[in-house]
């Protein structure tokens, strides 16, 4: 009886539907769990709470350079950089434990350190490596200088005596950064922390 | 039915045996009536819902331009905290054009009484308004002003130690 | 007619149907067009980024200015006065040869994100660099004016000018009946307040040491300090008193040039160290004459050597969104 009409009106509903399924704008946020955990702006303020500490240039110093074979930062296991469960006990540089302590319950982390190499292209030494990171994750980073008679840091976190030049011109030992100017400074380092 | 009309010998051209005392033009207005009541409801109902989520989304965008506005205000005040006067200093944020197709505006309030300032984010004919309190720490005020929405620039302005909003 | 009325009413219901197909076509819609506005809601307001807001240009200025007063402490700890006419010419030559190979790293990392991030010495190289003088007592010993007999107890140690990095160690109090020891910071522009600290060990038997902090006269604040068998140290920078937090330190904060000054000195006996800006509050510096004579200086103190106080440079980022230049004064640890 009402086959035409009734067509007709089942043809219009499923063509507005179509439109309507079609135009609906699919952002990141819509797609799939990927909401970060955390804000860019807090890993942002711990690090300029670490900046001001001092921590940040510590950490980066924190370098075993005695091993026989591999200089490493101290009390890494195999690799020259910490793994992400390795950190929980043991002495570690300050800047990971502020970390540890906002984010370390809940979300993965990567720390890298970022330094011009003699040859002058830039690259990088981890110093805590947590994976590839997921989705949503957010990135902050900082800059540090580091001068010629600034000295490398036991595992206590006490100054050793050793300076940068020291280690620079003694053929048995290494640091991951070299020195890159005939002045003062030794070499300007970028530390970014990945969380996810 | 004619059928049984002409059996009871009653012709009534306008009643049937066996039906209601209603005539079929009666029942047949009932029906556009009905339906045309239901189907402008229908209209009415899914406009107004349509103008509600709208309205509900216009604010809502007002709201995140606000604070985005207000979070922009306070770096640069801070920016501003130099010992000598910064030589140039200006942040520009692109804001769209028009929120859910209002055109809206930003207006900027000083608290006579207390340090503080209000930034007023609101459509262009004044259906809604958001308002959101800054206090500054370091520039000694921000210029009353009214800007469109769109691309934004927040200045600082050394010679008189103020914050100037302005379209960019 | 019946059958006609039934034939229009199947007509019509027909078309009832179709019109609400459309209705209900068009409510879809637009609950979509309203999905879309509310997503574009969330899109905008994940738009904000630390770069877009500006707290990169914040935080970069943080780091820049750490270094930069690392930088600053490492010169005048690596190297000794020049012999020549200048003094201070051996720190400025190493603080010009390394700041372009810092200012070119800091840059090398930003460009990376599109910003530019410099850090450059100011076109006048006067207003670049601020000289100073380091006064330390570094054998324990009381804090009388140096060279007087008898000892005068109340003498000043700084003219008019400003200090930074002012370190104490105080290791006994001779007679705590007599009054305290007085490191008094007096404002020397007009209406100038005088700030006073007071350190004196507790009367009894297992007291601590304890310090006041004075304001115009008044006592405001105080904490206290290790016990008194122990040296207590005292760091006006950090706000520390014996290596814990003092909050009355963080509220000294004379507004300079002022004048330092020691109060019944005679009565404890310790060490200090602090840095002192050269010069004068009309910012002309005294004649280069050695800093016995320097009024900047009390006469006859007991060590002094020129390092540099204070840096001025310049701080420019520029990213997409934002444009920031501004001086930064870099003199870390001023009180």
């Amino acid at each position: 009886m009402f086959t035409l009409e009734g067509l007709l009106a089942a043809v219009v509903v499923i063509a507005a539907l179509v439109f309507a399924l079609q135009t609906v704008v699919v952002t990141p946020a819509t797609s799939g769990e990927s909401v970060s955990p955390t804000d860019a702006r807090e890993v942002e303020s711990v690090l300029n709470a670490a900046t001001t500490n001092r921590t940040v240039k510590r950490a980066t110093l924190f370098w075993d350079r005695d091993t026989a074979d591999l200089a490493k930062f101290h009390n890494a296991a195999r690799f020259r950089y910490y793994t992400r469960s390795s950190f929980q006990i043991g002495n570690y540089p300050a800047l990971l434990i502020a970390l540890n302590d906002r984010f370390g319950s809940t979300t993965s982390m990567s720390v890298i350190v970022h330094y011009r190499d003699g040859s002058g292209s830039m690259t990088s030494q981890s110093l805590v490596d947590g994976g590839a990171p997921g989705e949503g994750s957010v990135s902050a980073s900082t800059t540090v200088t580091l001068f010629d008679s600034d000295q490398i840091v036991d595992d206590e976190g006490d100054p050793t005596g050793t300076t940068l030049a020291d280690v620079e011109s003694n053929p048995n030992e290494r640091f991951y950064a070299p020195d890159v100017s005939s002045s003062d400074v030794y070499n300007v380092l970028r530390v970014e922390v990945i969380v996810w | 039915m004619s059928g049984s009309d002409r059996r009871n010998g009653h012709v009534d051209p306008s009643a049937r045996v066996g039906e209601r005392a209603v005539s079929s033009a009666v029942s047949y207005s009932f029906i556009i009536i009905i339906t045309l009541t239901l189907t402008a409801g229908l209209v009415v109902g899914t406009d107004a819902l349509v103008e509600d989520q709208r309205q509900q989304v216009v604010t809502d965008q007002l709201d995140v331009v606000g604070q985005q506005m207000v979070a922009t205000i306070e770096t640069t005040d801070r920016l501003s905290a130099t010992a000598n006067s910064p030589d140039s200093l200006a942040i520009t944020r692109d804001f769209p054009q028009q929120l859910a197709g209002s055109a809206y505006q930003i207006r900027v309030v000083n608290d006579p009484s207390a340090t503080d300032s209000t930034v007023y984010v609101e459509t262009v004919d004044g259906d809604i308004s958001i308002a959101v309190r800054v206090r500054l720490r370091s520039a000694s005020g921000i210029r009353e002003t009214e800007v469109a929405g769109g691309e934004t620039r927040v200045r600082y302005d050394p010679v008189s130690d103020e914050l100037v909003i302005e379209d960019a | 007619m019946v059958t006609g009325g039934r034939r229009v009413c199947v007509g019509r219901r027909g078309q009832l149907l179709l019109a609400g197909a459309f209705v209900l076509a068009v409510g879809i819609i637009g609950l979509t067009f309203v999905l879309n506005t509310s997503v574009q809601t969330d899109s905008l307001a994940e738009s904000e980024t630390g770069v877009a807001r500006g707290s990169g240009a914040l935080s970069m200025r943080g780091a820049v200015r750490a270094d930069l007063g690392d930088f600053l402490d490492t010169v005048n700890q690596q190297y000794g006065e020049d012999t020549g006419s200048d003094p201070w010419e051996n720190y400025r030559d190493a603080y010009r040869d390394g700041l372009p190979p810092l200012a070119r790293g800091v840059r090398d990392h930003h460009a990376g994100g599109g910003r530019l991030v410099n850090v450059s010495a100011p076109a006048t190289l006067g207003t670049a660099f601020d000289d100073g003088y380091r006064v330390t007592q570094d054998s324990t010993d009381s804090f009388a004016e140096p060279g007087t007999s008898p000892p005068v107890d109340d003498w000043r140690v700084v003219s008019a000018s400003t200090v930074r990095n002012v370190t104490f160690t105080f290791d006994r109090e001779l007679s705590p009946s007599n009054p305290a020891f007085r490191v008094v910071f007096d404002e020397t522009g007009p209406g100038g307040t005088t700030w006073a600290l007071e350190v004196y060990e507790q009367p009894t038997a297992s007291g601590n040491w304890e310090l006041q902090l004075y304001v115009g006269g008044s006592p405001v604040d105080s904490c206290t300090g290790p016990p008194r068998s122990e040296r207590a140290r005292l760091d006006v920078a950090a706000a520390q008193f014996g290596n814990e937090y003092c909050s009355a330190l963080d509220r000294l904060e004379p507004a300079g040039p002022y004048n330092v000054g020691f109060r019944n000195g005679d009565n404890v006996r310790g060490q200090f160290w602090l840095i002192v800006d050269r010069q004068g509050p009309d910012g002309t510096p005294p004649s280069p004459t050695p800093p016995v004579l320097s009024p900047q200086i009390g006469g006859g103190s007991t060590a002094s050597e020129p390092v540099l106080y204070g840096l001025q440079v310049t701080y420019s980022y520029h990213s997409s969104t934002v444009d920031y230049e501004a001086p930064l004064v870099i003199a870390p640890g001023e009180v």
